[in-house]
């Protein structure tokens, strides 16, 4: 039957599970792109033969249904593409927000040429566009929700020893303690494991 | 320096704008309370602080000099009242220490050092503190006292012996002048030993220091319903910790109500309140935990009704079994979980529960107490909660005053269930040691003391390492004592 190819792709990447990005399917989209060509071109002699056939008056009704039937399969068969192709490539532009410029191996492999391709022009456009906001050194990838408070409650996990804050005050960091400071010079440590952010 | 809660904010909290503020909380109920309410005022004005739970005297000391550079204002809660801060250590001039300190007497050194130690007090209170001339003397005095007699009464001939021209009559004024002064300052010395014996003589508790926070938070009109229940918190620790008398409890029950119905106005009851916290007030029967547990298990693990009918004997227990069985409740229903038994029975139970108590000669088992609803399903009393992060506190396994604090976080209910079933754990913990001890008799008694021993290496040793735990266990087992043996009525 004909768009059952084209679910099955869909399908496919939408048993992926979140935060991945299955292999390129080649094979299969090439089947439905060709189960497409076939759709169409029967649908061409019919029409033209619908056509011609107007002319001596005997117009032949009982081919419109086919017709009719051949071009919404089509029509299905494409929007099913569009949608593959789409969300892969939502998942890839959310993948450049959570892991950065460089895609670890693994996602790299099931990238298609395109794909790679608009990958590394998505890049180029994100980063031109940081380095004309904010001096050129926000990295927007970092903050992507607005911050809510200037300061935020954090605990220490390990002893680091003294942390001299931008107002010149030294703040002794311990385990076991808890915080409030500027969410500024927090960030850095929590990212090395040493405060835990509360929310 | 004394600071009174008319002027809490001005002096108070004002003073600690725009700085980094370093806090320092004791290792209590109280305490958590008063941080939570603290921290919740110091996050909608963005002030920086550091947050360190102190459990004893050194580890105050320690954080004390740890941070002596560093911050300086340093805020106290619930523990230095009692010390000399200045003894304690060698702090810097820059330095300016608050103490919220429910603990009295509170150190006089600390009421009258100057600007640097200032220590807030409840007004109400009505504490009386020795006047300064009797316990610090004026210059002169003081004087004298640093040189000691000896000195004195050698500068006293070497002066005679250079003025020995000028005749008898002068000298013997002289003489009969310091002569009068040794009187009068003796008589001061005695007077000053006197006054603070009366003053450090015994040791009690004030206002919590999160009902102090509250104040703050009402003064500077932050108040909302979670940071009254959070002092409600506090306010009942002690109570059932046995910090404060009933009286005192029931007057500051009294002087919440009016907030506590003020914030929970029956307003149009749309989705958005119900999911809120809400306070009510309710009597609370003096039954541990009994929205959580089997009324049966709640009953005779609680202090008052276990000691009551000494159910830890066969006697007893026979006759707590007659209780139940007078108040009308099927036993299969008791022991039930409290949320599974029959609603009808959940509605009248505590009627129940007192006119059974008024029977067997109990009065007034019932203390008036608030409850926080939220949502349709979770409520919790405000001794649930006291019990709750105390079991935190106090946790055999990881004692943490961090978790403490989040249990009091909003919306964090499974956090508090965790802790209900370590409070349970606790409390059967204490019943079981205290059954054991009364049992073998190994309650000594001293004099007015009375003494016990918690060995090594007995299956619930671990619980009682902490003071709070020891402590519930010394009131049970005196409970029981007085209950048992009516010699010992009128000891402490």
């Amino acid at each position: 039957m004909f768009g059952e190819k084209v679910l099955d792709l869909v399908g496919e990447l939408k048993r992926a599970r979140p935060g991945t990005i299955p292999p390129y399917n080649e094979d299969l989209t090439r089947q439905v792109i060709e189960e497409m060509r076939v759709l169409f071109e029967e649908n061409l002699t019919d029409v033209s033969e619908a056509a011609s056939e107007k002319e001596k008056a005997t117009p032949k009704p009982e081919l419109y249904p086919s017709i009719h039937l051949r071009h919404v399969c089509l029509e299905r068969n494409q929007r099913g593409l569009l949608l593959y192709n789409y969300n892969r490539l939502v998942k890839l532009r959310d993948l450049r927000w959570e892991l950065g410029s460089i895609l670890p191996d693994e996602f790299r492999l099931s990238l298609s040429e395109q794909e790679v391709q608009w990958f590394q022009r998505y890049n180029r456009s994100l980063a031109n566009y940081m380095r004309s906001v904010g001096g050129g050194v926000l990295d927007l990838t970092e903050y992507t929700q607005p911050p809510k408070t200037l300061h935020i409650e954090v605990r220490c996990l390990e002893d680091y020893g003294d942390l001299e804050t931008d107002n010149g005050t030294v703040v002794q960091l311990k385990k076991g303690r808890h915080y409030y400071l500027l969410r500024s010079q927090c960030e850095q440590l929590i990212r090395q494991g040493i405060l835990e952010h509360i929310q | 320096m004394k600071i009174l809660d008319q002027e809490i904010v001005s002096e108070f909290y004002e003073k600690l704008r725009h700085q980094h503020v370093l806090v320092l909380a004791a290792w209590d109920v109280d305490s958590v309370c008063a941080c939570k309410i603290l921290q919740y005022l110091f996050k909608s004005d963005n002030i920086a602080y550091t947050l360190i739970p102190v459990s004893d005297i050194r580890d105050l000391q320690k954080a004390l000099i740890d941070h002596s550079g560093q911050s300086s204002k340093v805020v106290l809660i619930n523990c230095g009242g009692g010390v000399n801060i200045h003894e304690l250590i060698e702090s810097d001039e820059r330095n300016q220490f608050f103490i919220i300190d429910s603990y009295r007497p509170l150190e006089i050194d600390n009421i009258y050092s100057p600007e640097q130690v200032n220590v807030v007090i409840d007004e109400s209170e009505h504490l009386k503190f020795p006047e300064y001339d009797e316990i610090y003397a004026s210059d002169m005095d003081s004087d004298d006292e640093g040189e000691g007699p000896s000195n004195e009464e050698f500068y006293y001939e070497g002066e005679e012996e250079e003025e020995e021209d000028e005749g008898p009559d002068t000298k013997r004024r002289r003489l009969a002048e310091s002569f009068q002064k040794r009187r009068k300052k003796v008589v001061w010395k005695k007077n000053r030993q006197q006054v603070l014996l009366e003053y450090n003589g015994l040791s009690y508790h004030g206002t919590a220091a999160s009902i102090l926070m509250y104040q703050l938070a009402l003064k500077m009109s932050r108040d909302s319903n979670e940071v009254l229940w959070w002092s409600i918190i506090g306010l009942t620790e002690q109570y059932l910790y046995e910090k404060i008398s009933s009286d005192s409890y029931t007057e500051k029950v009294h002087t919440l109500r009016p907030d506590v119905l003020r914030l929970n106005r029956n307003d149009q009851d749309t989705a958005s309140s119900i999911n809120r916290l809400r306070l009510t007030l309710e009597n609370e029967l003096p039954a541990v935990l009994y929205r959580h547990w089997s009324l049966y298990d709640s009953l005779s693990h609680s202090q008052y009704i276990s000691c009551w009918f000494k159910t830890w004997s066969m006697r007893g227990h026979k006759k707590f079994l007659e209780f139940l069985a007078d108040m009308g409740l099927p036993l299969s229903q008791s022991k039930q979980p409290y949320s599974a038994m029959d609603a009808s029975i959940q509605e009248n139970v505590k009627d129940w529960i007192t006119s059974s108590a008024l029977k067997f000669g109990m009065d007034n088992i019932t203390y008036s107490s608030f409850v926080s609803h939220i949502g349709y399903k979770h409520h919790f009393s405000a001794a649930d909660m006291v019990y709750c992060v105390s079991a935190f506190l106090e946790n055999n396994v990881e004692p943490s005053f961090l978790s403490a604090i989040d249990v009091l976080s909003k919306g964090n209910v499974k956090k508090i269930f965790e802790g209900i079933e370590l409070a349970k754990q606790q409390q059967k913990a204490i019943i079981q040691q205290a059954r054991s001890f009364t049992e073998k008799h190994r309650v000594g008694c001293a004099g007015s003391f009375m003494y016990f021993y918690v060995e090594e290496n007995t299956p619930n040793c671990s619980w009682f390492v902490s003071p709070i735990t020891l402590k519930r266990l010394a009131y049970y087992l005196r409970e029981t004592w007085n209950t048992t043996n009516r010699k010992a009525k009128d000891l402490p």
